[in-house]
């Protein structure tokens, strides 16, 4: 399916969802509440198998969740971008939906603080588990390794 | 009987049936260790020679890079790219240079995109070339890496001639490449590529056809096609589990789509 087709089938679905246009692949936003009941239907109704990324952006208000998503069977890409509060980042898990989920989702958790409800195993993944803080925020302060230039 | 490795975590009910049970082994992998080829820590536990239970320990090899490149210019960042992955810079170059260059709505000259193409598998085969070497070594076979970095040296050679380095080239940037190729590279690819062709029965023999090397190697590690795709598997370990995700076929770029050559898949998924 082409974006225009994705497009509207994910409206049909999702009638509370908004787009974004002007970018190549089809960009959804949606709230951090409904993003499993979304990630359920878009995986078994739309054959979106593949999750390929999870990012999280952090503007400066708030943090964003990326997930990027293809089908390998019927080739379409799309892209739902979840708004979360800075304060308190928390959003449900799809580690049982995609299980690459799992361990991007610990990274996520690491470097930026966000919770995700119901993950089997939330701990950090690449720095050690005393760490204070979250260092891919903007306004992560380490006077010893970053220099303020 | 293949036993798969799965991760799991302390709880045991959600991920793998299966507890320790008497007599498994638990040893470390690392963090330094001649098999992880960079620093990579895994508790394993054993039963005889089946891995049941891996819990990785990430983190090591973390550069910042994301943070790090927070503060460089897009120029900046094609020097951290190189040292990614630094067997195939080149490859890693392009890719940042693409992206800058989508971002601007910059056009590549032609000339450029095929020099881009030529470097890129270039680089691929010197990879390739380590790849192998490397994995015959853990396995034990210590003579097939020496066979494979002569081949190594040469892409190399033609590397540092037009590049100026044999590692990390910083060769293509964002609109085009640093300079034009040096007048010896036609020639020198083209006696390479002879070469290589003689080169790959000897390896075949040495390695591929080789009763240990299979013996050891088939059916290990066996991953089903839904699981490569759960799990987010890409590049030859998708494609070794039949999933096509060859991103020059898929999201063709540069000249690739005017070229002619066969995505490789295996069904057997080990």
């Amino acid at each position: 399916m082409n974006n225009e087709e994705l497009k509207i089938k994910l409206a049909e679905l999702f009638p509370s969802a908004s787009f974004e246009e002007g970018s190549e692949w089809l960009t959804m936003f949606t709230e951090a509440e409904t993003w499993k009941e979304i990630a359920m239907q878009i995986r078994h109704k739309l054959a979106f198998d593949f999750l390929f990324c999870i990012t999280c952006i952090d503007w400066k208000t708030h943090l964003t969740m990326v997930y990027h998503l293809r089908s390998t069977t019927q080739k379409h890409i799309a892209v739902i971008k979840a708004k979360l509060d800075r304060n308190d980042p928390q959003i449900a898990t799809v580690s049982d939906i995609w299980r690459t989920a799992e361990f991007h989702e610990r990274e996520a958790y690491d470097l930026f603080g966000v919770q995700f409800t119901d993950h089997p195993d939330l701990r950090r993944l690449f720095l050690t588990d005393e760490w204070n803080g979250y260092p891919l925020r903007k306004d992560y302060e380490d006077p010893i390794n970053m220099i303020k230039l | 009987m293949y036993r798969q490795t799965e991760i799991v975590t302390d709880d045991h009910k959600v991920f793998h049936e299966e507890g320790d049970s008497e007599g498994d082994l638990m040893i470390n992998v690392g963090p330094q260790h001649p098999s992880t080829h960079g620093v990579l820590h895994l508790v394993i536990t054993l039963h005889g020679e089946t891995i049941v239970k891996v819990e990785p320990h990430l983190g090591y090899i973390h550069r910042s890079i994301e943070k790090m490149c927070e503060s460089l210019s897009y120029r900046q960042f094609i020097y951290v790219t190189s040292r990614m992955d630094y067997l195939s810079s080149h490859i890693n170059n392009h890719s940042c240079a693409l992206c800058v260059e989508k971002g601007l709505q910059v056009e590549v000259p032609p000339r450029a995109q095929v020099i881009r193409v030529l470097m890129d598998e270039l680089t691929r085969m010197a990879s390739h070339q380590l790849w192998w070497g490397a994995m015959a070594m853990d396995v034990g076979a210590l003579t097939p890496f020496f066979h494979a970095f002569r081949e190594r040296e040469t892409i190399n050679e033609i590397m540092e001639e037009t590049c100026g380095a044999r590692l990390t080239m910083n060769y293509i940037v964002p609109g085009g490449v640093m300079y034009d190729l040096h007048p010896n590279f036609q020639k020198k690819v083209k006696d390479f590529i002879a070469l290589f062709n003689s080169k790959i029965d000897e390896y075949d023999e040495m390695v591929t056809n080789n009763v240990i090397f299979q013996s050891r190697l088939k059916g290990v590690g066996y991953i089903s096609k839904e699981d490569a795709v759960s799990y987010g598997c890409t590049g030859p370990t998708a494609r070794g589990s039949d999933v096509s995700c060859d991103v020059r076929k898929l999201f063709p770029y540069e000249v690739y789509d005017k070229l002619d050559f066969h995505e490789v898949t295996a069904t057997d998924g080990d």
